[in-house]
């Protein structure tokens, strides 16, 4: 029996991080983003999204469910929070997706 | 945690967005759904605190303090979990959150009975909690 539940199918999550995150043609650093269940809703309006998480099989999960069309969009990496492997003021808004 | 908002601040622009969403502690609603209609069953009890929220508030207000972010927006709404039965809502809240919540017995009995007094009914439990956004902008 599958366990896992269904999460937000109302998408209020979604409407509020539009709202107050700066996502739209944003360089966007993600740390948590797990299975890509938030990064999906709103990565298309973003210039670019740098997914990472620590967890390789949640990770492989989101390789394997990205939408083809966000494949140039978004790039899937593991990664901690502690040790970003990225350039000095490469992003304009970083997402702590339930991760902190 | 506190290294990790270094991190964050060390690759954002200036002038760029933090944004952190995490639920905020509080206790969560569960409803059973019995053909569309939600009946209030009881509460996951998250009184005992999760230990990583703590360290997740301490930290934000570390960094808080060391000037390297101003705080611009805080929020809250409502989250909902939803699942096609009581058995599955009970065994993912008892293994994924039981390290830090509780439901107490006869919240479960409760639940049972409401399903039981309406049977065929096409059964669904949801969970509601508060999801906290914060919003920061890097010095």
């Amino acid at each position: 029996m599958n366990h896992e539940p269904v999460r937000d199918p109302e998408g209020i999550e979604t409407s509020h991080l539009f709202e107050l995150a700066e996502v739209r043609q944003a360089r966007v650093l993600e740390i948590g983003s797990g299975d890509g269940r938030l990064t999906w809703r709103y990565a298309a309006a973003a210039a670019g999204v740098a997914a990472i998480d620590v967890d390789r099989e949640r990770l492989a999960q989101a390789r394997h469910s990205r939408p083809a069309e966000l494949a140039p969009v978004v790039s899937i990496l593991q990664a901690a929070s502690e040790a970003l492997p990225f350039r000095d003021q490469s992003f304009d808004t970083v997402l702590l997706a339930w991760s902190l | 945690m506190v290294d990790a908002l270094r991190a964050c601040r060390r690759v954002l622009r200036p002038g760029g967005q933090l944004v952190d969403m995490r639920p905020p502690g509080t206790n969560r609603e569960i409803e059973v759904i019995l053909d569309e209609e939600s009946v209030h069953a009881g509460i996951v009890d998250v009184s005992r605190g999760n230990p990583d929220d703590r360290a997740a508030a301490a930290a934000v207000q570390n960094i808080l303090a060391e000037g390297g972010f101003i705080r611009e927006t805080v929020r809250v709404f409502i989250y909902s979990y939803y699942w096609d039965s009581l058995a599955a809502a009970r065994r993912h809240i008892e293994e994924i959150w039981g390290d830090f919540t509780d439901v107490r017995p006869e919240v479960w009995t409760r639940a049972e009975a409401l399903i039981a007094a309406r049977p065929g009914a096409t059964v669904r439990v949801a969970v509601r909690g508060l999801i906290q956004v914060g919003t920061f902008r890097r010095v």
